[in-house]
């Protein structure tokens, strides 16, 4: 069963963010939703999360695995990198963590606490979080930032081969990205 | 070497401190000239070397530790569920908030007699102590509750972490600097207040009760030795709790 989103209308006081969005995700395949900024974007993917109720409308089909690379990196900076991914996903082994790591540059990492990464490790290491969490829904809210084009590249291919077979939600505002993922894109006009 | 440089420095700095205060003691006990009045630092040191050779020493500063630390450490459980309740409900902060509240502003001295009335004087330490520590950690522990991250506890969320792992991993190093300073805050309140007890319900075989002979018969030496031993076991005890909670986390937040 895809994830359905209808007719879901979202307001922070006087400001209206969404209105009637409709949108179906598949099972399997990554989908890009792209918009200006303030369009509503990052509101719809917490809502698909179940972090904000919407005022109108229905979200149905979520998976109970859900994992989410959120605009912030949202780490516990006094625990290591490895112990960060490890409590998003307990049964993964420092090893199977570490594979994780050397896959995207961070080899050296595993033991090093998440606060003395730059911002572009601490992307990484954040996007390790979300795909080794095995989720059957994964969010991606604008994931790249901060990343030079050689880790992009490498974030990108990465991506593409752990993330295979699940549900995807790409948010970003570069179409190159949504192609790189081999996601279909779907834009979100802004209120 | 340049750390290492620096912390010899401010060794030394605080040396040359409490060389300068023991000088300025040493000045006024000569000044004052009766041991009997105020007694010379080298007078309170021979003081309490004899005393550390007297079983009843150990036996006495026994007693008073054993019931002070008592009250601290059920003040540190206690206070921590009360705040972890009290973050938890907002109801229950305020029906918990007027007897906290009265707690932090009454004279502890009405404590100490009304506890009097109620309570033996042999438990009177452990009670104040508790009575004195707990609003410490309550109020430590709330602020530290209040302000966490919830975009973390909304990671927590979305990744399904379990209550047990959000707990240790996620919520107990943010409280981090909030459980240490309640601990090192409550430990000498903890000291002061028991020992005050102690003086005022007099129970027998207690550091408080010593210290009120040494009012009687004015031996200020004693005073003082009984003092220092008190402010020691303070210290130590302080440094001691210290020690375990970095040893606790840092293996927590180094671990794989």
């Amino acid at each position: 069963m895809s994830i359905v989103m209808d007719r879901v209308s979202k307001s922070f006081g006087e400001r209206r963010v969404l209105r009637e969005v409709s949108l179906a995700l598949p099972d399997a395949g990554a989908v890009c939703l792209m918009a200006p900024s303030g369009a509503g974007k990052t509101t719809l993917a917490r809502i698909l999360l179940g972090l904000e109720t919407p005022d109108a409308g229905t979200v149905a089909g979520v998976p109970a695995r859900t994992a989410a690379v959120f605009q912030e990196d949202r780490l516990c900076e006094r625990l290591t990198v490895c112990k960060n991914i490890r409590i998003a996903c307990p049964r993964l082994s420092p090893q199977a963590v570490q594979a994780h790591l050397d896959e995207v540059g961070l080899s050296e990492y595993l033991r090093a606490p998440a606060g003395k990464l730059s911002g572009g490790q601490k992307r990484r290491a954040a996007i390790v979080r979300a795909v080794a969490a095995d989720p059957a829904f994964l969010v991606l809210d604008e994931p790249f930032t901060g990343l030079d084009e050689e880790t992009h590249a490498r974030v990108i291919e990465y991506l593409r081969a752990r993330t295979a077979g699940r549900s995807v939600l790409l948010i970003t505002h570069d179409p190159r990205d949504a192609e790189a993922l081999g996601a279909k894109t779907m834009a979100l006009s802004a209120e | 070497m340049r750390r290492i440089l620096e912390k010899q420095r401010r060794v030394l700095e605080r040396a040359a401190a409490i060389g300068f205060a023991l000088a300025v003691w040493q000045a006024l006990a000569a000044a004052v000239g009766s041991a009997w009045l105020l007694a010379s630092p080298a007078r309170t040191v021979c003081v309490l070397l004899d005393l550390l050779g007297q079983p009843s020493f150990w036996k006495t500063l026994g007693f008073s530790f054993v019931r002070i630390t008592g009250g601290y450490l059920s003040a540190l459980l206690i206070g921590s569920l009360l705040a972890a309740a009290a973050g938890a409900s907002r109801a229950v902060e305020l029906l918990l908030w007027p007897f906290l509240s009265a707690i932090k502003a009454t004279p502890v001295a009405s404590f100490i007699i009304l506890c009097l009335i109620w309570l033996n004087a042999r438990q009177l330490s452990v009670f104040i102590s508790f009575l004195m520590v707990l609003p410490i950690v309550y109020t430590n522990l709330l602020a530290g509750i209040r302000a966490r991250d919830v975009r973390l506890a909304e990671m927590a969320r979305v990744f399904s972490i379990g209550r047990g792992t959000r707990f240790v991993y996620i919520d107990l190093p943010q409280l981090r600097p909030y459980i240490e300073s309640a601990c090192s805050v409550g430990v000498g309140l903890a000291w002061k207040s028991g020992i005050a007890a102690e003086v005022i319900g007099i129970p027998t075989g207690s550091v408080g009760e010593r210290l009120y002979q040494a009012k009687i018969y004015f031996s200020t030496g004693e005073l003082f030795a009984w003092t220092a031993a008190a402010v020691l076991c303070s210290i130590l005890l302080e440094k001691a709790l210290r020690r375990l909670l970095t040893w606790f986390f840092d293996r927590l937040e180094a671990g794989v």
